[in-house]
């Protein structure tokens, strides 16, 4: 049996705005393996930022993790639920056994530091190395993420740095000590096409280099197929289906996944297939439809859509969907269920 | 760096060069003259007076005869406060008006930065609500009421500070606060917007999911980035305060030099006008040349020889 890194309970995070309660995450559950990469995927507002958010306990004020566990499960076993630290000691659990790296690299640097500053910073925050040792492991660091010139670069502002050895410079920093998990929000989003591989190829490298757990957020399902083992797609601040990468990518089951296929552009196919959008627009999570946020757009939608979100009903060991199609007693669409009698 | 200062200060003497030039003529241009009376003076009178400054000499000489002063440092006779030059008028006011405004300048670094800090800190909070709405009274409310204000309360009706002169160490304490109150409340607002523009920023969240600890993450890494407007503001206001205030020192009786740029105009007293534009200028060049010093050595990415690194 694989060893747990992260359980997700029930996770609820809301933001306390002038205009009322901002529901971005209702309620979601999931649990990541060691040596997993798990995407997440969805469209903005679909609360998957946010969810990577409380698990680093980041959530800004005036937003809150209002009900949930996330437990963080540590190398020799021992279990800590993050929503129950004080920032302080939660301080010595980010950068160190979890870290994270964001969409903009361009901005995600400090412009008034050199890149060595920022990286023994936080290298001698969470060891005892000393000031030359953390300066020779933030090279080492800088090499091993495919700096040409750790020597001659370490000193160097970020402005020096292109966007994607910005990122570069911000995952080595993220893996210097080693974490049992790293957290990816987009980590390619704000980088051209060929770097966005080549990122994409360095996390692929680093998970199996150092055996640590990747959660990577995007809303870009073909970085998900590229570098993921398992995939969540999340809608209106739940979970509609989770699974393998290969049930998400070739038995999907939630009308939501299904459309979002037929809504990517593939250069592959015949070209004068037309493009499937979904139709209408994401929930408004000030005031969230009571049954499944995906309901007012799905195709399918019964009476009990509207009335009740559906329980997450399970395909395979793997896989779960939130549909009440996936009940016994639903109609079964032929596009949803090709392969069933 | 040399080279770069150098060239700085080749700039400064020339923009101080235009700077005179520009105010000679337009001065020139005003109508009436130093010796100009409600009641008028004798043609004989004027002719002397004006033979005597040479200022019946062609223009353009008289031009000339300035700059070749100002070049060695000598600003001229005073037109109108007899037997004084206008070195005289400086070397006896400004060290009053620089002392005064010098503590305020301190005082004003020293408060508002770090008033600004824990405003943005705890913003939305009734201390922020406090120090915010003292902070718009002091830039709205004009000196001349928060100087009479003070002597009325502190002098007039309590006794405890002197209410003019500067005899007495107290006396500097009113002219300071009078001073102090417009750039203090600026220097503490903008501090805070900044400090809470910076803290929104993304690598200030990179920051955080590192683990570095919040005071290292406000002291290290957002206060730095939110000083760069501080600093921009702060330079030229120094500048300012340092050559006193008409209305302060009038109101403290204080022996400064901020009145003489008042009589100067009014007393179309040419020479004392420039010497005072000429002053407030070259303070204020000097200023902006440390400013653009402080900014290379706060913010990299901004070099002053224009060389790549």
């Amino acid at each position: 049996m694989k060893k747990k890194v992260l359980e997700v309970k029930g996770v609820k995070t809301s933001f306390f705005t002038h205009l009322g309660e901002v529901q971005a995450v209702r309620g979601i559950d999931f649990e990541l393996n060691e040596g997993e990469i798990l995407g997440i995927v969805g469209e903005s507002g679909s609360g998957k930022s946010v969810t990577s958010l409380s698990i680093m306990n980041l959530v800004d004020h005036p937003g809150e993790i209002k009900e949930g566990q996330i437990l963080f499960h540590e190398e020799d076993g021992n279990i800590v639920d993050f929503t129950s630290l004080s920032s302080r000691k939660m301080n010595e659990y980010r950068g160190n056994d979890v870290a994270m790296i964001f969409q903009d690299p361009m901005t995600s640097l400090n412009p008034v530091y050199s890149i060595q500053n920022q990286m023994i910073e936080v290298i001698q925050r969470h060891t005892d190395l000393n000031k030359q040792e953390a300066i020779e492991r933030a090279k080492s660091l800088l090499e091993q993420v495919g700096i040409p010139d750790p020597e001659g670069q370490i000193t160097d502002y970020p402005h020096q740095f292109s966007g994607g050895m910005r990122q570069r410079a911000l995952i080595a920093t993220a893996i210097s000590c080693n974490p049992r998990l790293l957290i990816a929000d987009e980590p390619t989003t704000a980088l051209d096409v060929t770097i966005q591989a080549q990122i994409l190829e360095l996390l692929k490298k680093l998970q199996k280099e150092i055996n640590m757990s990747i959660i990577l957020i995007t809303h870009d399902l073909g970085v998900i197929a590229e570098v993921s083992t398992h995939v969540i797609v999340m809608y209106g601040g739940m979970i509609m289906e989770k699974g393998t990468v290969h049930e998400i990518f070739y038995e999907p089951k939630h009308p939501y996944t299904i459309g979002l296929h037929q809504s990517i552009p593939q250069s592959a196919k015949k070209q004068k297939e037309r493009l499937v959008p979904i139709e209408g627009s994401p929930p408004d999570l000030l005031d969230p439809p009571t049954g499944c946020p995906f309901s007012p757009r799905c195709p399918h939608a019964m009476e009990v859509c509207l009335e009740k979100a559906a329980p997450l009903f399970e395909v395979s060991d793997s896989q779960k969907v939130s549909c009440w199609l996936l009940h016994e007693d639903a109609p079964k669409p032929k596009e949803i269920f090709k392969g069933a009698k | 760096m040399t080279k770069y200062l150098i060239k700085r200060i080749l700039t400064a003497i020339f923009t101080l060069l235009i700077i005179a030039t520009v105010t000679f003529f337009l001065l020139r241009a005003i109508p009436g003259g130093p010796f100009t009376r409600e009641k008028a003076l004798p043609d004989a009178i004027i002719r002397a007076l004006n033979e005597k400054y040479n200022l019946d000499k062609p223009l353009f000489f008289q031009y000339l005869d300035y700059i070749k002063g100002l070049l060695t440092f000598n600003l001229g006779p005073s037109y109108r406060i007899l037997g004084f030059t206008v070195n005289d008028i400086i070397r006896s006011g400004l060290p009053t008006s620089a002392l005064i405004g010098g503590i305020a300048s301190a005082l004003i670094v020293i408060i508002g930065i770090p008033v600004g800090i824990i405003s943005a800190l705890k913003q939305n909070s009734p201390v922020d609500y406090f120090v915010m709405f003292l902070a718009t009274l002091g830039v709205t409310v004009p000196n001349f009421i928060i100087a009479t204000l003070i002597i009325y309360i502190f002098s007039t009706q309590l006794g405890w500070l002197p209410s003019n002169g500067i005899s007495n160490p107290l006396g500097y304490i009113g002219p300071v606060i009078a001073l102090m109150g417009y750039s203090l409340s600026f220097v503490s607002r903008l501090t805070r917007s900044s400090m809470l523009e910076v803290l929104r920023q993304d690598y200030v969240r990179t920051a955080r999911a590192n683990g570095i600890s919040e005071r290292k993450v406000i002291f290290k890494h957002a206060l730095k980035n939110a000083l760069i407007p501080v600093i921009t503001y702060v330079g030229p206001m120094v500048a300012a305060i340092l050559t006193g205030s008409f209305v302060v020192e009038k109101i403290f009786a204080v022996p400064g030099i901020g009145r003489y740029f008042v009589q100067g105009v009014t007393n179309r007293d040419y020479t004392v006008i420039m010497g005072m534009t000429v002053l407030y200028s070259a303070f204020y060049i000097f200023m902006i040349l440390l400013v653009d010093l402080a900014y290379s050595w706060i913010d990299p990415r901004i070099r002053l020889d224009g060389g790549a690194r």
